[in-house]
């Protein structure tokens, strides 16, 4: 089979949500002696990008979750195989994610993170009730360039300007951090008038903000 | 709404709230249009309570409840603390933040895989279901108590219960992978919310609010909505019918399926947070379903909670504008609940703005707010 008939079978295991056909073909790339980080971009990504593009026409938010894990079905099998510095070179950015202080709404965050993980960010998540504290010792420690803050209660909309000021205060935004808030009930408005930087509506529109936001920095 | 120049005065009320919710849905005139800006949990500020105690304590429930009505003069009471009274009786290990409305624990989902559907019936227990018999404690209170006023029972739906005692990506992954056991797990819990349903109107509720929040354009598709919780969800509303119960749906995400609703469901009353799928203003939601449904509330909770009251009573004025004359009839208020942290001053402005613009409410022709004679 040639190297385009795999990369073929890798996409269309991720738009069939086929989890066992994702594997087979992972290892069907491994076998063929295919660069996995191609077969991840150029294959189980394609896939999940067409998906993505799809949401809220004729995809919704089960199709996002059942076309990721068919994604990290093969992708499992493939990042064994990447040395670290191939990892490293390819790697678009580091971002610590998490859902606000007293909620545990994790859904929209989950996706967000597997779609900025197969867009080739390093995801560190905190999970969910997670205060502002950790996000900004989180972002520190892993010398992060951007924090994504998920919240599904307005009631706790302060929390992102909490974030805001104490990354601000932590020295965070003079790196260049990139605060990111999102949720169900979160607006452009609010997010912004809480001092971040950027937001979203649904999970593909983040990853898209949060490419072009770190392209402007 | 009619133009005129002068100076607004509040309506004297001359129908009790009942009187009035039930004038809209037979299309009397009223003395002004009905108001509820849902407030639930946000009920206990007036005693000061924490919400874990307010949660916790039926009669500080009651109590807070009955007053933050008395106090704001609104036309519905709820008899929920919130969104978990079921899940307990399933099991569930409830966490009551003292700052926050309360919510099964997350960390330790009863239904652990989908294995655990096929021994769903065990799981519940009338005898342990203490939150659910607070429940109908409440209803039959305010029934007694507050006679004139038009008291809501409420049960979260079958799918709804089920998303809080598993976790709710296991739960999406099992709409396509374990189908058949979540439909033996719905069909139980059917049946428990349909008895459920049964001792609320017995104790005194006159509507039935069921939250239909899967049925909405960025969850679900319209097939698996039709395949997992339509049939169940049908179930509950043809018994609410039944019983003579006026049966009310609640959506709060963007796209909800209101045509599907309409299909399978038929409420009398539908809550909506988003304008539903297929529409892109509020007059086309108005044009397509403003003869099928009445409107109940469109007031955002970010409004709620963090608008000033003058800017509410803004918001209150162009929403009657634009469903005032809505066929079926429109409810002014919040378009889910009053956020429980949100200063309270902004129901009390829900209800001045209902008392004020949407005086001398009838539907399908809107209100005629009343002015003081000469004034300018």
């Amino acid at each position: 089979m040639s190297k385009e008939d795999i990369l073929n079978k890798l996409k269309k295991s991720v738009l069939n949500y086929d989890g066992e056909a994702a594997k087979e073909a992972a290892k069907e790339t491994l076998e063929a002696g295919i660069d996995p980080i191609d077969a991840i971009q150029k294959g189980l990504y394609i896939g999940l990008k067409e998906v993505c593009d799809e949401y809220e026409k004729t995809i919704f938010l089960t199709d996002l979750i059942l076309a990721s894990d068919a994604f990290y079905d093969g992708a499992n099998i493939l990042r064994p195989s990447i040395s670290p510095e191939k990892a490293q070179a390819n790697k678009k950015g580091v971002a610590v994610i998490g859902v606000g202080e007293g909620d545990f709404h994790d859904l929209g965050k989950n996706i967000v993170k597997y779609l900025m993980e197969a867009e080739g960010f390093e995801m560190i998540d905190l999970g969910f009730d997670v205060k502002v504290e950790k996000f900004v010792e989180e972002a520190e420690k892993a010398n992060a360039d951007l924090i994504l803050l998920s919240l599904m209660l307005s009631s706790l909309f302060p929390q992102i300007g909490k974030l805001v000021n104490l990354a601000k205060e932590k020295g965070l935004k003079d790196k260049g951090v990139i605060i990111m808030a999102g949720g169900g009930p979160v607006t452009e408005k609010i997010a912004i008038q809480y001092g971040a930087d950027g937001w979203a509506l649904t999970a593909p529109e983040a990853v898209k903000k949060a490419l072009e936001l770190l392209n402007k920095s | 709404m009619e133009k005129m120049s002068g100076k607004l005065k509040e309506i004297e009320e001359y129908m009790t709230p009942k009187e009035r919710i039930m004038g809209l849905i037979a299309r009397k005139q009223l003395d002004r249009i009905p108001v509820f800006p849902f407030v639930t949990a946000a009920a206990a500020q007036v005693l000061h309570l924490g919400y874990d105690e307010y949660a916790k304590k039926p009669e500080l429930f009651i109590k807070a409840q009955i007053e933050a009505q008395k106090l704001f003069g609104y036309d519905a009471i709820t008899s929920i603390p919130d969104l978990c009274v079921e899940a307990q009786g399933f099991g569930a290990k409830i966490i009551y933040p003292k700052n926050n409305a309360a919510y099964p624990d997350p960390y330790n989902p009863i239904l652990k895989s989908a294995d655990d559907y096929k021994n769903f019936d065990k799981l519940f227990n009338w005898d342990k279901a203490t939150r659910m018999k607070n429940q109908l404690r409440a209803i039959e209170t305010f029934k007694e108590k507050i006679p004139d006023l038009l008291v809501g029972g409420f049960t979260i739906g079958p799918l709804g219960l089920i998303s809080r005692l598993r976790n709710i990506n296991e739960l999406i992954r099992d709409f396509v992978h374990n189908k058949d056991k979540l439909h033996e797990a719905l069909d139980i819990v059917t049946e428990i919310q349909i008895e459920y349903v049964e001792k609320q109107i017995e104790a005194g509720a006159q509507v039935i609010m069921v939250p239909v929040v899967l049925a909405e354009r960025e969850l679900m598709s319209k097939e698996m909505w039709e395949e997992l919780d339509a049939p169940y969800q049908q179930r509950i509303a043809k018994f609410v019918k039944k019983k003579r119960g006026l049966y009310c749906v609640h959506t709060c995400g963007r796209g909800p399926y209101f045509d599907l609703l309409i299909k399978w469901l038929r409420p009398i009353l539908i809550q909506n947070a988003f304008l539903p799928d297929g529409c892109t203003t509020e007059e086309e939601m108005l044009e397509k379903y403003g003869k099928k449904l009445i409107f109940l509330g469109f007031l955002s909770v970010s409004l709620l909670a963090w608008a000033s009251p003058s800017e509410v009573i803004a918001e209150c004025k162009r929403q009657l504008e634009t469903f005032g004359k809505a066929p079926a009839g429109y409810f002014l208020g919040a378009s889910c609940e009053y956020p429980p942290y949100a200063p309270l001053y902004n129901a009390m402005a829900v209800v001045k703005a209902a008392r004020t613009y949407g005086a001398n409410y009838k539907t399908g022709e809107g209100p005629k707010p009343e002015y003081i004679s000469g004034g300018n």
